[in-house]
């Protein structure tokens, strides 16, 4: 299911020194690059500690009431719950979304590079579940939670 | 489910809102939209055009449903159904040609009567006829093949689209015999239980309009039911008809659903649209 | 062929950013889901990866994963934009497959 991909091989070859001289020569834009492989270790990780610390390398993250989350409380649908994550703390270089309840907690994570503390998607939610928001700001993991109710079944069909 | 039993229970119970028994489709409107006055009076009349949406109970489904409306999913599907509309035909016709020359009529009139077929006619049947005399390929096998069924619903939604606002007029005249007896039939439909949970579409759309089932079934009130569709359930992802949710809502109840264009679907959307006369188009929409 | 399409608008939230809105036609499959039809499970098929670029220049890389809703829809929001600027939008899903589209700030 996962083939080694040009771009693994090549974040692979990091520790040779080989990307760093392309990217010096020009050859390679970093940002693509390095930005291009997708954190296969956090969004499979089974608890959220283990998706942040995948992610960003540690779980500790300081409640924070810089940021908002704007989410319903009760989702008239667990297939397509919005949510929309602003933060006034400056210097924001990472948004993500977990929810407690899911297999694999990670749903989405933003990484942001001139544009401002804001992200916004539609998740898929099992059931009722505390979700959290981490966000990276200034080399420090700042977070915030909010309980979206799910109820699944009724007359649903 | 236990709570499901309980609102069962009341509704046996309750006889609030009875079939009219007479015959005059201008009396029924009269009687069905002042119900809906009467039951939510703060609600301004536009708002029943918004489904469950416009409903005070559902404030904070509005809420959310007003943040999908900023991109709704179905402008993915709009967009293939206006691509599929712009399209020439091989011998040069068009979708637009049809429009003019009344092939296919304004939206806000469906269902209309057709005198010379005696039959109910709704956007998907002429849209589907102006293909076929054109030389193209219709849709078909609407019940089983939901490719060419959400196709349909992709471009009857883009069509919709194009009227929205107008104020819903179904162009039927009421003195033709016939049109007033499919009518009937409609209503009777309406008013008439079925399915293991014996329910009638006036028990969970008039009486229980506004109540949710189990915190999982918001109800939507019978004003307003028609003017979204094709519309796109949060539960589906993509753009359906809207005798497919009829479909879905009779199973819903445990009872067979009956075929797309069956007279009994026909029927029902006559006067569920007619019910809902003078309520602005909205469709597509978001609906539950 | 897989559509995206792409918004601007004012931000409601970030004061003086304009919010870039992306919706891409995706399955988005988790793997979990029972084809009716086959009996076997739907494989896995998600994007991974949307790039947003304002005028030549990366603003937003959104790593994402099979939770995200069928259709998907994010949107960030960028404080410099201004009208005219020119939106990228690439993605790539976990089968290689790719998309992506265009658009100017401000268009109608």
């Amino acid at each position: 299911m996962n083939p080694i991909t040009r771009r693994t091989f090549l974040k692979g070859s990091l520790a040779s020194g080989v990307l760093a001289v392309a990217a010096g020569a020009g050859l390679v834009k970093p940002t693509s690059v390095l930005a291009a492989s997708w954190p296969q270790a956090a969004f499979e990780a089974k608890g959220i500690d283990d998706a942040l610390k995948a992610l960003y390398g540690s779980a500790a993250a300081a409640e924070s009431s810089a940021i908002t989350i704007k989410a319903p409380i009760q989702a008239e649908n667990g297939a397509v719950v919005p949510i929309a994550v602003s933060t006034t703390l400056p210097g924001v270089e990472s948004i993500a979304v977990l929810v407690k309840e899911n297999a694999q907690p990670l749903v989405a994570a933003a990484t942001l590079n001139g544009a401002a503390g804001y992200f916004s998607a539609r998740m898929k939610m099992g059931k009722t579940s505390d979700v959290k928001v981490v966000v990276k700001a200034q080399g420090k993991l700042h977070t915030a939670t909010q309980q979206i109710k799910v109820t699944v079944g009724g007359c649903g069909g | 489910m236990k709570k499901l039993l309980t609102l069962l229970a009341l509704v046996g119970l309750a006889s609030v809102a009875t079939l009219p028994a007479q015959a005059d489709p201008q009396s029924d409107l009269k009687e069905f939209q002042g119900y809906f006055k009467k039951k939510f009076p703060g609600v301004k009349f536009d708002e029943f055009a918004n489904g469950l949406y416009g409903l005070p109970e559902f404030k904070d489904y509005r809420k959310m449903w007003e943040s999908y409306n900023e991109f709704p999913p179905y402008e993915l599907g709009m967009e293939r159904g206006k691509q599929f509309w712009n399209k020439k035909f091989a011998n040069g016709g068009s979708f637009a040609a049809c429009v003019k020359k009344g092939v296919i009529r304004p939206a806000n009139t469906y269902p209309r009567w057709d005198k010379a077929s005696k039959s109910i006619r709704v956007a998907e049947l002429d849209i589907n006829a102006c293909l076929k005399m054109n030389g193209e390929q219709e849709f078909t096998d609407l019940d089983k093949d939901q490719k060419q069924r959400v196709a349909l619903a992709e471009v009857t939604a883009y069509f919709y689209s194009t009227y929205m606002g107008k104020r819903v007029k179904p162009d039927v005249d009421f003195k033709d015999p016939d049109a007033l007896a499919a009518y009937e039939r409609g209503k009777k439909y309406y008013w008439t239980r079925r399915g293991q949970l014996n329910f009638a579409c006036n028990h969970c759309h008039m009486e229980l309009a506004g109540k949710d089932l189990g915190g999982a079934q918001p109800l939507s009130a019978g004003l307003g039911h028609p003017v979204g569709w094709p519309a796109q359930r949060l539960e589906w992802a993509r753009l359906e008809t809207l005798m497919q949710r009829y479909a879905t809502c009779n199973s819903q109840v445990r009872a067979a659903p009956a075929k797309h264009y069956s007279d009994a679907y026909l029927t029902l959307q006559l006067y569920e649209t007619y019910m809902s006369s003078g309520l602005p188009l909205t469709a597509p929409a978001m609906r539950n | 062929m897989s559509l995206t399409k792409i918004k601007t608008r004012p931000s409601k939230d970030v004061a003086g950013a304009t919010e870039i809105l992306v919706l891409v036609n995706h399955p988005m499959e988790t793997g979990q889901r029972v084809d009716p039809k086959t009996k076997e499970k739907v494989p896995a098929h998600w994007i991974q990866k949307v790039t947003i670029e304002l005028n030549g220049k990366t603003v937003a890389d959104v790593d994402m994963g099979v939770a995200v809703s069928k259709d998907p829809l994010i949107a960030v929001a960028v404080k410099t934009a201004k009208n005219g600027d020119k939106v990228k939008v690439s993605w790539s899903d976990n089968k290689g497959e790719k998309g992506g589209g265009d658009y100017v700030v401000g268009a109608a």
